[in-house]
């Protein structure tokens, strides 16, 4: 009988798992990120939402300017060998 | 590759030109994810070197159709923390890294802004710092970070809003009033440089 709640206990705490993956487990401290960044473990307050946006520009700012860089010849080259040294054994 | 030979078949050779197109379309966001996460561009192409080798050598693991930005990511990501980051981040320079290209920002002014911005987000823990790149600026979803990385999708959420919050915090926003009328942030010259004086 004890045995028999703990198992349906055990079921619908997995559901609830489940669910809040699926839903929006915002600040639900995680142990994993805990272990990385000691000051994080306060679940992180809500930012006013032009905050938010900000930081997504910046963000964006920040990552398109390195996308701009040109590619490296080396990286060609390297692809091109890679290929012309397959098509050589494939023949 | 003669032409005169078997043209019933040339898809081998379509295949393999289109893969390789794939990956060089890729290397943008390669060399800007690896020097987001590694904090070197010197690190960063090494990386890139060696995810476009992993990546030749398994293109069967790739499934045609699928997102290759989301696959070579992911080969990217475990070379740098199976290899790269052991050799420790020390060899950072957050005034060096990026300034080749800091310099050709539109205004002296959002070259600040985006230098701020920089130390900043070197400053962050790495699984925020990954995060944040990998969902708000590379244009990958929640779903395929959370592959990427091997977690759940809410536990890249909570990096995500961790994320946000500390990167705040490092530029000194304490609220909507430090956020510039342009949108840009106001406050990140004068916190920052305290911060990041070693």
């Amino acid at each position: 009988m004890r045995a028999c709640a703990l198992l349906r206990d055990a079921a619908s705490e997995q559901e609830l798992g489940s669910k809040m993956n699926a839903a929006n487990p915002d600040d639900k401290p995680e142990d994993e990120s805990q272990l990385t960044s000691p000051a994080s473990r306060k679940p992180a307050p809500e930012l006013d939402v032009r905050i938010q946006h900000a930081i997504g520009r910046s963000l964006q700012a920040h990552y398109n300017d390195l996308l701009s860089a040109p590619i490296p010849d080396r990286f060609l080259a390297l692809l091109a060998e890679l290929e012309a040294k397959e098509s050589r054994n494939g023949e | 590759m003669a032409n005169d030979g078997a043209p019933e078949k040339p898809k081998p050779t379509t295949d393999q030109r289109s893969f390789r197109d794939l990956l060089i379309s890729e290397i943008p966001n390669l060399r800007a994810f690896a020097a987001s996460i590694s904090g070197s561009m010197q690190n960063a192409d090494d990386l890139v070197q060696d995810t476009l080798l992993k990546a030749w050598g398994h293109e069967a693991s790739f499934t045609p159709g699928s997102n290759i930005r989301a696959w070579l990511f992911t080969i990217l990501r475990n070379t740098y923390y199976s290899i790269y980051r052991k050799r420790g981040r020390e060899v950072q320079d957050t005034d060096g890294i990026y300034s080749e290209k800091v310099v050709q920002r539109p205004s002296q002014e959002s070259a600040m802004e985006l230098a701020d911005f920089r130390k900043a987000l070197a400053k962050l823990p790495e699984d925020q710092r990954e995060v944040l790149i990998l969902v708000g600026a590379s244009g990958l979803s929640y779903e395929e970070a959370a592959t990427i990385c091997g977690v759940a999708i809410g536990t890249i959420k909570s990096r995500v809003n961790r994320g946000r919050a500390k990167l705040a915090e490092l530029l000194g926003i304490t609220g909507a009033e430090d956020i510039g009328p342009d949108h840009t942030i106001l406050a990140a010259s004068q916190t920052v440089g305290h911060v990041v004086s070693r």
